[in-house]
């Protein structure tokens, strides 16, 4: 026998029990636990969803789009006008089902299956696609060129006009790719309309807030654009395993993320943020005004409050709570996770979830659905979808990559579809990746590791983590499942993925950055604060500013809608907003209204009224306020002749025969009158801005992540018989 | 599925991929005593797998199981780990020393048929080698059983190629004179 021989027998036979594997495989014996992650299907996650995007060869229809200014084409619009216009047409096409021509704006060029992606996300794979404006400025025009252009899959897209519903454009809009949605017609194609370029002109969108005004410098030095490779760790986290407060780079919570053991709570659920920006109802309400108010009738006694309620629970043990949607709301307690329906005036449990320690590490942009980690038997090894649409809690089954670890982070890609977790064991942080099916992770993997291996950022799928070692934190990203060396920073830096897994914050002791895996850029971020991005995957606040990524380069300012994402445990219902208070869960009207997207402005009005303007409009309010609230008789306004001296008192007589037309307010006999469409306003929640008889008179809308933005009314006033009334109508 | 088909499709997969799944977790694999368990669950998996859902859908169990086999055994993770702590730089193997073991290896001895029949012995000089260094059982296999190339085996394991002819070589040497074989 040959040496060669003789080895290989030696080896093929003592190596490995053949038969004893065949047996155990057949008996469904697994080997010991170290060496048990679950593999889920070969093929199914690397199967592409085709989806057929269909070209459409109808004729623009001129009437569709909406003549914003004056019949003017979009051409003619500089960005900020047009951006301005679009969200007015989104706001009023919201739950409208009628068909426009849609001018969809990419935040950056995209490939051809990612337009189809993003334009068929909504809408059930059948979206009609007119043209196509790419990258090199030529556009593909009619179903043979834009089926060519889909098809051979070469080109950068930045726009595409399709066909669809109104109410599909905010849906398209909330696409982490999609810049702007505006109606277009057959004038502004003809006029040669192309999509914005945010990159360039992004000031017109993300540099103005909603008051309209434009650029808040930049972040603190040198941070507009990106420098070489790189990225940031910042311990923000809405992302991450923290329930999305702002987190402090020294909280526990956040540093034993990093190992994987467990902790106590941070104190971000014992000090709610929230809470202080909050009004407490009961203090807004009340008939004793703030600001001085006529009174031109023995007993009566108008109202200066809005009669917006205040609801508070039982104590449940809330040490967390907010409304997923208009009638769900959250409620995380010590030991248990919740879902309430809330019908106006009572809530209803509708599930729970026995799990201690929970945190959300991923929120959809829309609020329907949350993914939470929890722990169960004092290891962090529980993932649960939060499907408020259905309220249900639904475990999904992460065993599979837990096995006998636990959970130090995870983060999910809505738009890819990519979950990805850090599963810490034995001194090791496995880096697991996952697709999400039926509400359930699938087709785990395990593709990286290392004893200082943190999770970082996806971008369309490709998953950017980091590695500590000998002093220098290495940045990768998988590659066809191997590893590739994008850059390295000097000492450690621990990385926090945004909610959205878009971006990531890293933090070192001296400095941070922001990882944008879109460009691989380094965004260095001059604060000691943290970026909180919230549900947004493209904007965050930091140090009371807010702030735009695109293109690798940070812009400041951000839409109400962004903020509305960055401060999204106020903000996903319109109606409502919910927090946990000492236990119970306190209801209060919500602020980010669709009124409040589109028309609120961010303000820090000062006022210059005199004392007898503002007692003149002070009492029109509550003129206004009795006549909305149905609080005429309560005011002691109890017959018709009354009213109709109450409102000649304050309002001049244009303005008084206005109002009693408009609330059918009778002339005489028993008291009868209708809102007449009014809003109801908190006196204690206006700034008076005059000059002269006229001016400017704000109303608080809300605060929205700490910044107060205010409604804006004109104000007008007439001297009659010596006093000064009202002469317009407020509401 | 009856469960007699599926036994029929797993030991046709098994008898046609045991080299394939074998060679790539012992490539892969951080350590070589690991090897067992991790073969044992990507077959136990892929037989759970087929008898749950079936086989219809798989195109090539071979490619299935080392897409399993890939990351049972976490090897990108492994091999990441430990390729920072390897020790690259090994004494040079001449070409002397290459040419004495081909001689050596492909030399015919009579002996060893004895000895291949001696299980106690033949055990004893396996587990000589297994216990030798980490990598040598690793390196063994993968040249003997696996067919390798020396230099595919040092690019797989990443060590030089002049690393991996020493070991196998010293290994051999050691050997004859040990259990005077």
């Amino acid at each position: 026998m040959k040496r060669r021989d003789f080895y290989k027998e030696i080896m093929s036979e003592y190596s490995f029990d053949k038969d004893k594997i065949l047996a155990n495989a057949k008996k469904g014996k697994f080997a010991g636990r170290k060496n048990l992650p679950m593999y889920i299907g070969l093929t199914a996650a690397a199967a592409a969803v085709v989806v057929a995007v269909g070209t459409a060869s109808v004729m623009l229809n001129s009437r569709q789009g909406a003549q914003y200014i004056g019949g003017t084409t979009l051409t003619a619009l500089s960005n900020e006008e047009r951006i301005q216009k679009a969200m007015e047409e989104i706001r009023r096409n919201e739950n409208s089902d009628e068909l426009h021509d849609v001018l969809v704006t990419f935040t950056r060029p995209l490939a051809p299956s990612q337009v189809q992606s993003v334009l068929t996300q909504y809408s059930d794979g059948n979206v009609p696609v007119k043209i196509l404006y790419m990258a090199d400025g030529s556009k593909a025009v009619g179903s043979e060129a834009v089926g060519e252009a889909f098809s051979n899959g070469r080109d950068s897209i930045t726009g595409a006009v399709i066909n669809c519903a109104g109410y599909l454009m905010s849906k398209i809009k909330s696409s982490e790719f999609v810049f702007e949605v505006e109606i277009v017609t057959d004038e502004d194609i003809a006029s040669d309309v192309a999509p914005m370029k945010p990159e360039v002109e992004n000031n017109d969108k993300n540099d103005t807030t909603s008051d309209g005004n434009t650029s808040v410098p930049a972040l603190p030095d040198g941070n507009s654009g990106g420098v070489g490779v790189g990225f940031d760790n910042t311990s923000d986290l809405d992302g991450d395993v923290s329930d999305g407060e702002e987190s402090d780079p020294d909280d526990p919570e956040n540093s034993e993320s990093s190992d994987g053991s467990e902790s106590s709570e941070s104190s971000e659920d014992s000090e709610d943020p929230d809470s202080s920006d909050i009004p407490d109802g009961s203090e807004e309400s009340g008939s004793v005004p703030v600001h001085p108010m006529l009174d031109p009738l023995d007993g009566i006694k108008l109202p200066t409050d809005n009669g917006a309620m205040s609801y508070n629970t039982a104590n449940i043990g809330a040490q967390r709570a907010y409304f997923l949607n208009e009638n769900v709301f959250y409620v995380k307690s010590a030991d248990a996770v919740s879902l309430y329906t809330w019908d106006g005036s009572h809530e209803t449990l509708a599930a729970q979830q026995e799990v201690s320690d929970a945190k959300v590490f991923w929120v959809s942009k829309n609020g329907s659905k949350m993914m939470i980690t929890g722990v169960e038997n004092g290891v962090r090894s529980k993932m649960y979808m939060i499907d408020g649409a259905n309220c249900a809690i639904i475990d999904m089954c992460a065993e599979n990559m837990v096995l006998s670890g636990s959970i130090a982070n995870a983060a999910y890609s809505e738009a890819s579809g990519l979950l990805a977790a850090d599963i810490f064991e034995d001194g090791t942080h496995y880096i697991y990746t996952a697709a999400v099916s039926d509400n359930r992770t699938a087709n785990e993997l395990c593709v990286a590791g290392g004893t200082n291996t943190q999770l970082l950022a996806q971008d369309r799928g490709t998953l950017f983590y980091t590695d500590y070692y000998n002093g220098i934190t290495e940045i990768y990203k998988l590659v066809n499942g191997d590893y590739v060396k994008i850059t390295e920073l000097s000492d450690y830096y621990t990385s926090a993925p945004n909610s959205a897994f878009t971006y990531a914050v890293l933090s070192g002791n001296s400095d941070r950055y922001i990882f944008d895996p879109a460009t691989q850029t380094l965004i260095p971020v001059q604060s000691e604060n943290a970026p909180v991005f919230g549900a947004s995957t493209r904007s965050f606040s930091l140090d009371g500013e807010h702030y735009t990524i695109l293109n690798g380069a940070i812009n400041s300012g951000a839409t109400l809608s962004e903020i509305a994402r960055i401060d999204f445990r106020r903000s996903f219902s319109q109606r409502y907003i919910a927090t946990a208070n000492e236990g119970a869960v306190r209801i209060i009207p919500g602020c980010y209204t669709s009124a409040a997207k589109s028309s609120a402005i961010f303000a820090e009005p000062v006022s210059n009224a005199s004392e007898k303007a503002q007692t003149a409009v002070n009492s029109a309010l509550g003129v206004i306020n009795a006549l909305a609230l149905n609080k005429c008789n309560d005011s002691g306004i109890t017959s018709a002749e009354k009213l109709n001296a109450v409102i000649d008192a304050y309002f001049s007589k244009q303005a008084a025969a206005e109002l009693k037309t408009r609330c059918t307010v009778s002339a005489w006999g028993g008291l009868a009158y209708t809102n007449g469409g009014l809003s109801a306003v908190n006196v204690q929640d206006t700034v008076l801005v005059m000059d002269g008889l006229s001016g400017t008179l704000y109303i608080k809308a809300g605060t929205f992540d700490g910044k107060t933005a205010y409604f804006t009314h004109e104000i007008r006033l007439v001297e009659e018989n010596g006093n000064l009334k009202l002469d317009c109508i407020l509401g | 599925m009856g469960k007699p088909e599926i036994d029929l499709y797993f030991n046709d997969a098994y008898a046609r991929t045991f080299n394939a799944v074998s060679r790539y977790v012992t490539s892969h694999a951080s350590r070589f005593q690991d090897c067992e368990d991790i073969i044992q669950n990507v077959y136990s998996r892929f037989y759970k797998r087929i008898s749950e859902k079936g086989y219809d859908d798989i195109e090539s169990a071979e490619a299935f199981l080392i897409n399993i086999a890939k990351f049972e055994c976490r090897s990108f993770l492994s091999g990441f780990i430990k390729r920072r702590d390897r020790v690259k730089n090994m004494s040079d193997f001449s070409e002397e020393e290459t040419a004495s073991l081909e001689a050596e290896l492909s030399k015919d001895v009579p002996l060893l048929d004895d000895v291949v029949n001696n299980k106690i012995l033949a055990k004893q000089i396996f587990d000589d080698i297994m216990k030798s260094d980490e990598v040598v059982g690793r390196i063994f296999y993968l040249y003997f059983v696996c067919d390798m190339k020396l230099d595919e085996i040092a690019r797989r394991l990443d060590l030089n190629v002049s690393t991996v002819k020493t070991k196998l070589y010293r290994t051999i040497e050691r050997q004859k004179k040990k259990f005077d074989i």
